[in-house]
């Protein structure tokens, strides 16, 4: 019997991913394939079917998150919470208590005020942009020429059909 | 000097006649931009002082700006009940914004492609759409106007995680990506249930176009994407155009083996084809319902060649039919709705649709026997 990779509970629910060649296989219970988004099997079998791409995209990161969860076992643990946390942004006197019920925040400050709450349920990313966002202009250009190096492969295996979509993606994109 | 707000409403946006090119599943792409200012509470914690303020910093940087300088713009307590109702409908005011009042604020430009809204669920929110699937267009007019607030206004930013927002999961790049898409053979085979079930799992919202009328009605769904995170425009706009493309590449395939089953004797589609033509040319009063559905088929109709005109092309008929689609046939309004005496006393928008459509019709040619055997043969 297979135990779920990610709380080591009875799995339910199996999945095989082939990545470059290689048979991953997914296991989990049933309350996490769920947390996973990846519980109806009807419509998983139907996500797999219709946007096979996408779909393998979604399990290769649930794969990998598993893997950095491994990682993540063998460091240290995070300081916990400490007593001296505000409950109370001083600039517009929202509380911690009303965060916990609403979800929502009073101001920019309160991200400051109720960090360590906030990046207990939606952790920062990296920190390596300084100043940016992907502009608008990059997004589309990346997005263009990783289409445009998908097309270039599907050229060099004569995949015509797909080489017709990948045109019309790019076509579409401009 | 800026033209009047009340005066706009009674006038169709313009920004969907400018197509042409869109194609017959992809009507269009709307895009979200939020930014908040430092130091203010959020709208939806503010006072109306505290959104006053707020408007009195963003309102005048904005009509100083090249395109703006003309928008029409409006307090919300100055627009009646009737007035939100329509610009609800066309999308140009968002639900959380329509029943505030004071310190709220709208403009939109003179070509009614940019909608923007002050205190709505963030300080500065700018809607943006453009016909097609052109997100360059797209990008170019929606990022306009925040790049060139920011020489002057600073937004509330933070390392790892760039635009604030008042919802800490949704603080990011501050952008929401929308596709409008018409997929009436998806539709017509069931398959839409599946399809938005699908999306689903793969981070990825759809949901009718017209959600006041039902899952079927119009065949027109909106595909979006959620707030976009941190440095990720890139990656969710290339997903978004993956599955739009499948999206757009099944559906074509669906159309293709409805038009195989007719052929081989099965009356469905061409039965609804003709339905709504016949519907759409006699009807006296056409209510939304079956406007949306009729237009939708229509389309499919002009798809498959078997309604055509002599003075235009299938995809100028596609365009038009597009424009009625997605404007709902819009009747310029702006006054309170009459009641109705009696249940099936048609209204004024009721029966401005069947001139709009019946002069449209005038120019085109249904195909009532397209080659293919009928399944009848009522000659002896």
């Amino acid at each position: 019997m297979k135990k779920c990779q990610i709380c080591g509970k009875r799995a339910s629910i199996y999945l095989t991913q082939i990545v470059n060649g290689q048979a991953t296989d997914l296991a989990l219970c049933e309350a996490c394939a769920r947390a996973k988004g990846l519980f109806d099997p009807q419509s998983l079998t139907f996500a797999e079917k219709f946007f096979p791409e996408a779909f393998k995209e979604k399990v290769d990161k649930i794969v990998r998150e598993l893997i950095n969860r491994v990682d993540e076992a063998e460091r240290p643990a995070p300081r916990s919470a400490g007593s001296d946390m505000l409950t109370r942004c001083p600039v517009c006197n929202f509380t911690l208590d009303d965060f916990r019920r609403c979800g929502r925040l009073g101001c920019p400050d309160c991200y400051h005020v109720f960090a360590e709450e906030i990046n207990s349920e939606h952790p920062a990313g990296d920190d390596n942009s300084k100043d940016g966002n992907t502009s608008a202009e990059e997004a589309v250009e990346i997005t263009r020429s990783k289409l445009e190096q998908q097309l270039k492969a599907a050229i060099e295996r004569e995949d015509y059909e797909q080489a017709a979509l990948l045109r019309d993606k790019i076509k579409n994109l401009s | 000097m800026a033209f009047n707000l009340h005066k706009l409403i009674k006038t169709t946006p313009p920004w969907f006649r400018r197509g042409g090119d869109e194609g017959d599943v992809i009507l269009g792409v709307m895009g979200r931009l939020v930014r908040n200012l430092k130091g203010h509470p959020f709208p939806g914690w503010s006072t109306a002082d505290e959104r006053r303020k707020v408007a009195d910093i963003l309102l005048p940087a904005i009509l100083s700006q090249p395109g703006f300088k003309t928008a029409a713009h409006a307090e919300l307590n100055e627009l009646s009940y009737g007035e939100r109702r329509t610009l609800l409908e066309r999308r140009q005011l968002s639900p959380c914004i329509a029943a505030r009042q004071d310190g709220c604020h709208l403009l939109i430009n003179r070509r009614q492609d940019t909608v923007i809204m002050l205190n709505e669920e963030e300080h500065l929110v700018v809607h943006s759409f453009v016909p097609g699937y052109d997100f360059g267009e797209l990008f170019s007019i929606l990022f306009r106007l925040p790049e060139a607030l920011s020489n002057d206004i600073s937004f509330a930013e933070a390392p790892g995680r760039a635009y604030l927002t008042s919802l800490p999961g949704e603080a990011g790049d501050g952008i929401q990506l929308y596709c409008i898409l018409h997929l009436p053979a998806l539709s017509l085979s069931n398959m839409m249930p599946q399809v938005i079930r699908g999306l689903e799992k793969l981070q990825l919202n759809g949901a009718p176009f017209y959600p006041q009328l039902g899952e079927e009605c119009g065949n027109l769904y909106v595909i979006y994407t959620h707030p976009v995170p941190p440095n990720s425009l890139a990656d969710i706009l290339t997903h978004l155009t993956d599955i739009t493309s499948s999206l757009t590449e099944r559906e074509h395939q669906v159309r293709a083996r409805l038009l195989e089953l007719y052929k081989r004797g099965d009356t469905f589609p061409v039965d609804r084809i003709n339905r709504s033509y016949g519907l759409l040319s006699y009807a006296r009063a056409i209510t939304l319902a079956e406007w949306v559905d009729a237009i939708s088929m229509l389309r499919l109709g002009v798809h498959y060649g078997f309604i055509t005109s002599p003075d235009k092309s299938s995809d100028e008929l596609l365009a038009e039919l597009a424009e009625l689609l997605i404007t709902g046939g819009d009747f310029p309004a702006g006054e309170e709705p009459a009641p109705r005496n009696h249940p099936r006393e048609s209204t004024a928008a009721e029966r401005h649709r069947t001139f709009i459509i019946q002069d449209f019709l005038r120019h085109t040619i249904l195909h009532t026997a397209p080659d293919c055997p009928t399944t009848t043969d009522f000659s002896v």
